[in-house]
């Protein structure tokens, strides 16, 4: 498939764009201030121009990191998540672009009490930080996009801490921790799904005393892994 | 009351001006320039440190400033200028913030068009348009300071406005019999709104973040003002009734 990766040279940038180079053909841009020569990434402002529309022309799916992109202060992370991810997503109806996947973070729900069964059926609880309150607002440009116009889109919200390597590492970091092997598969996955209407699915590796229910992921990606009693309840729906 | 209006130079801001002047002090601002009486600061919304410093010794601020079309500025001006905002009552410990928008920065497309009897307690649904989605984000930061800091945000949401005398809008008129959309409403009962939400105490109100819909009462049924009236005391004048009933030959 072709893909288009945002903010690739931003740390979940490089992460997803290692995962999904090996099975497909990965475009990678950046924003002109973070695009070096002759790195491989298209430098590209992300503005409402002929340039936009024309990187993401031919694309099957196109990934808009949000958290651990890159960093700004406020006004700049809010203009971000919120203009450019609309001006992405404009650009993607308008070529006929059928999936964009928005990466997100768990720490939406952070709120909540460890031993609640925090499911994609609670309500996020946005802190007023400025990295959390900017990757609410790109959920909620995502959602709109979904619910009004031709394009299916997938917020995967991403455990934390992000934790370089495999789930082992993960384990001895946190409840909600996600190790980048885990992200590579679950964005693996989520492309080769493909897009479903609006999809919002919770992953973090599957540490013992896991913090948030991955139900949706585990029905819609088969991420961690398809366990055969949830295949059967699933079913049995 | 010390009140910091945010782009006041606008259609709706002088008759708020009006509403509000001798009752309360008031500090205006616009990007444009404008004659006033009243303390006039030249403000962008979407500079934080012009926000900010505008809003000293506040103890209420008007968002009254929008900008629709353009794909830069709509989200400078309706999105971080309401952060900005948030920031400066956040800055100032200025309680009150009266947020203004369209009515489909909530009841989008996907409402007005399939539903009746659309109350302003639904879940947002502004859909992509740029001047409904802007608006809306900008109120969703308003409402997440609104759940962390000790800021009362109340939103009052408008679509038409009316002369009341001459029954035009300022696309036209004098519009006879010709129907309206019904969320519709006089300029001066519109201030009066803002006015209402102003100086309403706050132990009124139900939560830190209220959302009301500004048109008159009006038969059709398929927006619900009656929270408006209930919780902010709002008694529209006039009801536009020209409008709305066929001239009988
Ligand atoms: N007029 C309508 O038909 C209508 C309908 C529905 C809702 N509303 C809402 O009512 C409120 C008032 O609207 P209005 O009719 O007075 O709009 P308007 O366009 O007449 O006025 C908006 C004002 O905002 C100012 N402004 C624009 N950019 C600015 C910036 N960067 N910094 C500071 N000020 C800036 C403009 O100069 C202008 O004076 C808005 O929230 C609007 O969304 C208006």
């Amino acid at each position: 498939m072709k893909l288009l990766v945002t903010s690739a040279n931003s740390r979940l940038g490089q992460i997803a764009g290692k995962a999904l180079s090996a099975t497909h053909d990965v475009t990678l841009t950046d924003l002109p201030q973070f695009a070096a020569a002759g790195d491989g990434v298209v430098a590209n402002d992300l503005n409402h121009d002929e340039a936009m529309d024309d990187l993401v022309t031919g694309m099957d799916v196109v990934i808009f990191p949000g958290i651990e992109s890159h960093t700004g202060d406020a006004s700049w992370l809010i203009d971000h998540h919120t203009r450019r991810s609309y001006n992405v997503l404009r650009a993607c109806v308008d070529a006929g672009v059928p999936h964009a996947i928005y990466l997100s973070t768990l720490q939406l729900l952070d709120d909540y009490e460890e031993r609640l069964t925090v499911s994609e059926r609670w309500r996020p609880l946005p802190s007023t930080e400025d990295e959390i309150l900017a990757v609410h607002l790109g959920e909620y440009v995502f959602r709109e996009y979904a619910r009004e116009e031709p394009i299916s889109t997938t917020i995967l919200r991403l455990g934390f801490p992000i934790i370089d390597g495999d789930r082992a590492g993960a384990e001895s970091v946190g409840s909600a921790a996600v190790a980048t092997d885990d992200v590579g598969l679950a964005i693996n996955a989520t492309v080769e799904a493909g897009g479903d209407g609006y999809r919002l699915l919770h992953i973090q590796s599957p540490v013992p005393n896991a913090r948030y229910l991955l139900g949706n992921a585990e029905l819609a990606i088969g991420f961690p892994e398809q366990k055969e009693s949830l295949a059967g309840e699933g079913a049995a729906r | 009351m010390k009140i910091l209006i945010l782009g006041g130079n606008g259609m709706l801001g002088p008759p708020v001006i009006d509403n509000l002047s001798g009752r309360h002090e008031l500090r205006i601002t616009d990007i444009n320039e404008l004659e006033t009486e009243h303390d006039y600061r030249q403000v962008d919304v979407s500079n934080l440190e012009q926000v900010v410093d505008a809003a000293e010794g506040m103890d209420a601020i008007v968002n009254l400033s929008v900008l629709r079309p353009h794909r830069q500025i709509a989200f400078d001006v309706n999105t971080r200028g309401n952060y900005n905002m948030a920031i400066a009552a956040k800055t100032h410990g200025i309680r009150r913030l009266i947020n203004t928008g369209p009515h489909f920065q909530l009841a989008g497309r996907n409402y007005e068009e399939f539903n009746f009897e659309l109350t302003p307690d639904m879940p947002p649904q502004p859909g992509t348009r740029l001047y409904a989605i802007t608006k809306a984000l900008g109120q969703e930061i308003l409402k997440v300071f609104s759940e962390h800091e000790d800021i009362y945000v109340q939103t009052l949401l408008f679509y038409n406005f009316y002369d009341a005398e001459t029954l035009s809008a300022p696309n036209g008129g004098p519009r006879i019999g010709t129907d309206l959309t019904p969320f519709s409403v006089s300029w001066t009962d519109a201030a009066q709104a803002i006015r209402c939400a102003l100086e309403l105490p706050f132990a009124k109100l139900p939560s830190r973040c209220e959302t009301y819909y500004i048109f008159t009462d009006l038969p059709h049924q398929k927006f619900d003002n009656s929270k408006t009236r209930a919780q902010l005391g709002w008694r529209p004048r006039h009801f536009l009734e020209g409008v709305w009933t066929k001239p009988i030959a």
